[in-house]
């Protein structure tokens, strides 16, 4: 709240909301819009996940709950949902922007202080009693890391599969995707590189993929053992990449600027020819067959003290 | 003598926002809000949040220091 009927609204412009900001200044038309607080989690969630502009959230929620979404017009003429505990209709007020901050943010950091977009309320409505939802956040682990981890992951996972379907899982649930672990089959050498490009490519990658470790798809990237162990024998310290003043989120507690940085991508995959390969080594796959189980059932035996 | 706890802001700039009363009528706590920096604060909370001095400088506010604008519009205001 900024004064009675007024408060700031934080979007960058790498949101949806923040282009409509920027289009309806750039106009000088005003934009209307309804913050729907207290909602359905399948709601929330989809809120919160990184889809394409052009995709809508609603029809996402709807579908995942298999059921639809009971949708109502708010009094700015907004599609809203009926049955949210708190509606805050509002307008904004181009060209203003105000004192915000700082605020405490998921990377376990406070944001400093910023001057954001500033709305004039035009109408409140909530049911009775109304529930004001919030959320932990803060240094991980958080509900906000357990509630955003997946949503985050599986966007990146589909958006990649689409192009390089050699993709096999994502892992993005570290501060919202800050670093993220991506395991793919190598279809030539260097693929991998390419793959991290293309994730850095993504809606969400644009802003947030700042680490990206690469791992073979015999390596479980939500396995933190098998990503070390990946890391430990699989990378040369020559073949990682850092692509430096990227644009990232402006609350990364690390940035030299706010709303820039550089990225790293460790290619943690092993090397395929042309590449040369470790010279004097081989990597040991696990035994599997008939032979082995004959022997775990003889372990076995001995270890429950049956051979008398 | 009442000043912003984030920006050191004079009397002047302050707003009395609301005025919190019991059940008898008596005052229990009042709102302010800085007209300066935008802060706003209730004078029953605790001297780290609403004393200048006592607040951490990480959290005070230079209304002439040039803050990052978050998508600088064409006209600003």
């Amino acid at each position: 709240m900024q004064a009675p009927g007024e408060f700031t609204l934080l979007s960058i412009p790498a949101h949806d909301m923040g282009r409509h900001i920027m289009a309806a200044e750039k106009n000088n038309v005003p934009l209307k819009i309804s913050v729907m607080l207290g909602n359905h989690p399948a709601m929330c969630m989809f809120a919160a996940t990184p889809v394409g502009y052009e995709e809508s959230e609603f029809a996402y929620a709807s579908q995942m709950m298999g059921s639809p979404l009971r949708l109502t017009k708010s009094g700015n003429g907004m599609d809203i949902l009926a049955d949210s505990e708190i509606v805050i209709e509002a307008e904004l007020m181009n060209g203003v922007r105000t004192f915000e901050g700082p605020f405490g943010e998921f990377p376990g950091s406070y944001s400093g202080v910023r001057k954001i977009p500033r709305f004039k309320v035009t109408a409140i409505s909530h049911r009775d009693d109304p529930i004001f939802e919030n959320i932990y956040i803060g240094r991980g682990w958080t509900e906000h890391d357990t509630l955003i981890g997946l949503n985050t992951s599986a966007p990146i996972y589909a958006q990649l599969k689409k192009d390089f379907p050699e993709v096999v899982a994502v892992n993005a649930l570290y501060q919202h995707g800050l670093t993220g672990v991506i395991s793919v089959k190598n279809r030539f050498a260097g693929f991998a590189k390419s793959v991290a490009m293309r994730a850095l490519g993504t809606p969400h990658g644009t802003m947030y993929l700042k680490n990206l470790i690469m791992v073979d798809d015999d390596v479980d990237p939500f396995d933190l053992n098998e990503v070390m162990w990946a890391l430990s024998t699989r990378t040369r310290a020559d073949d990682t990449i850092v692509i430096p003043n990227m644009p990232l989120i402006p609350i990364d507690p690390a940035a030299e600027i706010a709303g820039k940085g550089h990225r790293l991508i460790i290619d943690a995959t092993s090397f395929m020819p042309p590449d040369k390969l470790g010279s004097d080594s081989k990597i040991v796959t696990p035994p599997a067959g008939p032979e082995i189980d004959e022997i775990a059932k003889m372990i076995q035996v001995l270890q429950n003290g049956e051979n008398s | 003598m009442i000043s912003c706890p984030r920006c050191q802001a004079a009397q002047d700039k302050i707003r009395n926002e609301h005025q919190g009363r019991d059940a008898q009528g008596d005052l229990v706590w009042t709102i302010y809000h800085c007209n300066a920096c935008e802060f706003t604060w209730r004078d029953s909370e605790p001297a780290t949040s609403i004393d200048y001095d006592t607040r951490e400088a990480f959290f005070r506010v230079d209304p002439e220091k040039p803050y990052p604008v978050i998508m600088p519009p064409a006209q600003y205001k």
